[in-house]
């Protein structure tokens, strides 16, 4: 009797504790399951169709926030260098190549997955297509680090973990054919300042 | 012991898709608690930092770059449009429902003229809207929703102070009203 009462319990507590546990981790990020992976860059296009999946629903009613549609455009993010390194404010990281086409897009510095703000609006957080000086190619070369830098640059904040997001406004790279290979800039560590 | 680890499995397992799946029903924190308890109905307001809107959870993650305004609506007082002036510049809108899911997207390529003329209806709505048409959705876009309750976002390109008054007359000419049919 009371081995099936320990039993009962033990099963219950078991079920509980793994069906609780597994369902707020598996909904605290958005599903690699899905994700779509350009040189680095991570975006998630199924959260922008009417119909995500369940998982990427459940994420964004628990994190209550406001995905971009479908034809609205698609963010990428990036949280390593080329090398695989987190990206690290102390450092100085060069942005450069080409971006697949889209009407605009705009670079952002995330602090704690979300956008970087500072007070002072002459240092720059956030840059767009249109706001940047281009080689002559045509192709990017973006600056980050916390010194202004010659060029385009942007802020990352004095220290610490940083990511970065590419937001591609009206663009068909989720629903890309296959026809021509997608790349995204690369991101590259010039140099870490010591102590 | 191992019926009882076996069963508590299976228990996991069932505990675990009724959560996931539940959550967009029971979440207390997602976007359209944030929208609803904070906004009127049919009454455009702005979401993002730059625009001292509503200080809604939800709006901390936007682009910084973009100006975002939205409307919540209720099908159940009318067809529900919305309207915008002519911008130059680009825009995009997205109709979202009360579980957060999005119903329908564009941008300003849509349109041939630059002003968004969208309306969301019913179902039933939209048969009686094509059985006899009228005279203001006839260069409507017509998106269907099957709940009632929802909201359109709609977001401008605003990437520094300076664009501050032109999207602020595009934003203060935005229109949401419920029409009853």
């Amino acid at each position: 009797m009371i081995r099936d009462l320990v039993a009962l319990l033990y099963g219950t507590a078991l079920a509980l504790a793994l069906g609780i546990g597994s369902a707020m981790w598996a909904t605290n990020q958005l599903p690699a399951l899905g994700a779509m992976n350009i040189d680095g860059w991570s975006a998630n296009p199924g959260i922008g169709e009417a119909n995500p999946d369940p998982y990427s629903q459940a994420y964004f009613s628990r994190s209550g926030g406001l995905p971009l549609a479908a034809a609205e455009g698609l963010a990428f993010v990036r949280r390593a260098d080329d090398n695989g390194d987190a990206l690290d404010a102390t450092c100085v990281y060069a942005v450069t190549g080409d971006t697949p086409s889209a009407r605009r897009w705009t670079l952002q510095v995330l602090r704690n997955d979300l956008p970087f703000t500072v007070d002072d609006p002459a240092v720059p957080v956030a840059t767009h297509s249109r706001g940047i000086l281009r080689r002559a190619d045509g192709s990017i070369d973006i600056r980050i680090g916390r010194l202004p830098q010659a060029g385009n640059w942007l802020y990352a904040g004095p220290s610490g973990p940083f990511a970065l997001t590419l937001s591609l406004y009206d663009t068909a790279v989720a629903s890309d054919t296959g026809l021509s290979e997608l790349h995204m800039p690369a991101v590259r560590k010039l140099e870490c300042a010591r102590g | 012991m191992l019926y009882a680890t076996l069963v508590g499995l299976v228990g996991a397992a069932l505990i675990h898709l009724a959560i996931v799946l539940m959550l967009p029903q029971l979440s207390a924190n997602d976007v359209w608690r944030q929208v609803e308890t904070n906004t009127e109905l049919d009454t455009p307001f702005r979401l993002d930092h730059a625009g001292n809107g509503v200080g809604i959870a939800a709006a901390r993650s936007l682009d910084s770059l973009f100006a975002v305004v939205a409307c919540r609506y209720d099908l159940s007082n009318g067809v529900f449009s919305v309207t915008t002036p002519d911008s130059s510049d680009f825009w995009s809108v997205a109709v979202f429902d009360d579980y957060g899911r999005i119903l329908f997207s564009a941008n300003d390529r849509i349109v041939a003229s630059g002003d968004l003329d969208l309306a969301v209806a019913l179902p039933l709505q939209l048969r009686v809207l094509q059985q006899t048409p009228r005279a203001e959705y006839a260069d409507a876009i017509l998106t269907e929703a099957d709940r009632n309750e929802g909201f359109v976002v709609i977001r401008v390109f605003r990437p520094d102070k300076t664009w501050e008054p032109v999207v602020e007359d595009f934003i203060d000419n935005v229109e949401c009203v419920a029409n009853p049919l």
